[in-house]
């Protein structure tokens, strides 16, 4: 009876391990845009500490007023992948920080909230440090 | 005999997009004092002053922040009145945008007259 979860457990395992290996490349040359498709299947089905911050960092990038992610200061908020570096979401046990680059539609705080409140129920109970590390200026 | 004491409540959670901080990174102050200190009228030219042991035209520490500005202004101008409006219009700016306390404006006026950029 024991021999039966097992049996099914090795071989998902090795043919899981190719995955990250085929999805690394993929998500470092074709980027989030292009390849949404691909990465998105290898990412789901293993929920980790990889995929919870490649989400926080999309969510995080689509929320208005928000022009992109930053690797915050000296590039230390950033998520260490097998063969990839997430810059800009560091997801630890008993907090989130997330590091943006804004816009100036709207005050800064606003922004700020506006990203806690999109990942709240990524985060949980753990608060989200979120830090304006640049800002985009138009027309300059 | 016993006496049932109620359980303590746990203390409530605050709600999601209160759970934690806001940093904002000094140079996103000084860019903002820089646009604000543009908009005065009689202002033409502006650059941040970086001081030799802090590059940065301005500081955040906690939520207060200081800015160090060098402006160009229009001659004839009463230069402290300039100056009185440009610290005004520069706090007013930030504080609206970055919800930041904003202690001290320092502003060098380093040349007068020039052209309206």
């Amino acid at each position: 009876m024991t021999d039966a979860p097992i049996g099914p457990g090795t071989p998902a395992d090795a043919t899981a391990r190719p995955g990250p290996r085929t999805g690394a490349p993929a998500g470092t040359a074709a980027g989030p845009g292009s390849g949404a498709g691909a990465p998105a299947e290898t990412a789901e089905p293993r929920p980790g500490p990889g995929t919870e911050a490649r989400l926080i960092a999309d969510r995080a990038r689509a929320c208005p007023g928000v022009a992109g992610l930053s690797g915050g200061p000296f590039g230390t908020v950033a998520t260490y992948l097998p063969g990839e570096r997430l810059p800009g979401v560091s997801a630890g046990e008993d907090a989130v920080e997330i590091a943006i680059v804004a816009t100036l539609d709207r005050p800064l705080p606003e922004t700020a909230d506006q990203v806690r409140r999109t990942v709240a129920d990524l985060a949980g109970e753990r608060p989200v440090h979120v830090r304006i590390d640049d800002i985009i200026v138009e027309g300059s | 005999m016993t006496t049932l004491v109620p359980a303590q409540r746990p203390v409530p959670l605050p709600s999601p997009e209160r759970r934690g901080r806001t940093e904002i990174a000094d140079r996103v102050v000084a860019k903002i004092a820089c646009l604000a200190a543009g908009e005065v009228p009689e202002v033409r030219g502006v650059e941040p002053r970086g001081l030799p042991w802090a590059p940065s035209a301005s500081e955040v520490h906690g939520g207060r922040a200081t800015v160090r500005l060098n402006v160009r202004v229009a001659y004839p101008a009463p230069l402290p009145a300039v100056a009185a409006r440009l610290r005004e219009h520069v706090i007013h700016r930030l504080e609206t945008q970055t919800g930041l306390d904003v202690t001290r404006v320092d502003i060098t006026v380093t040349d007068v007259g020039g052209a309206r950029s």
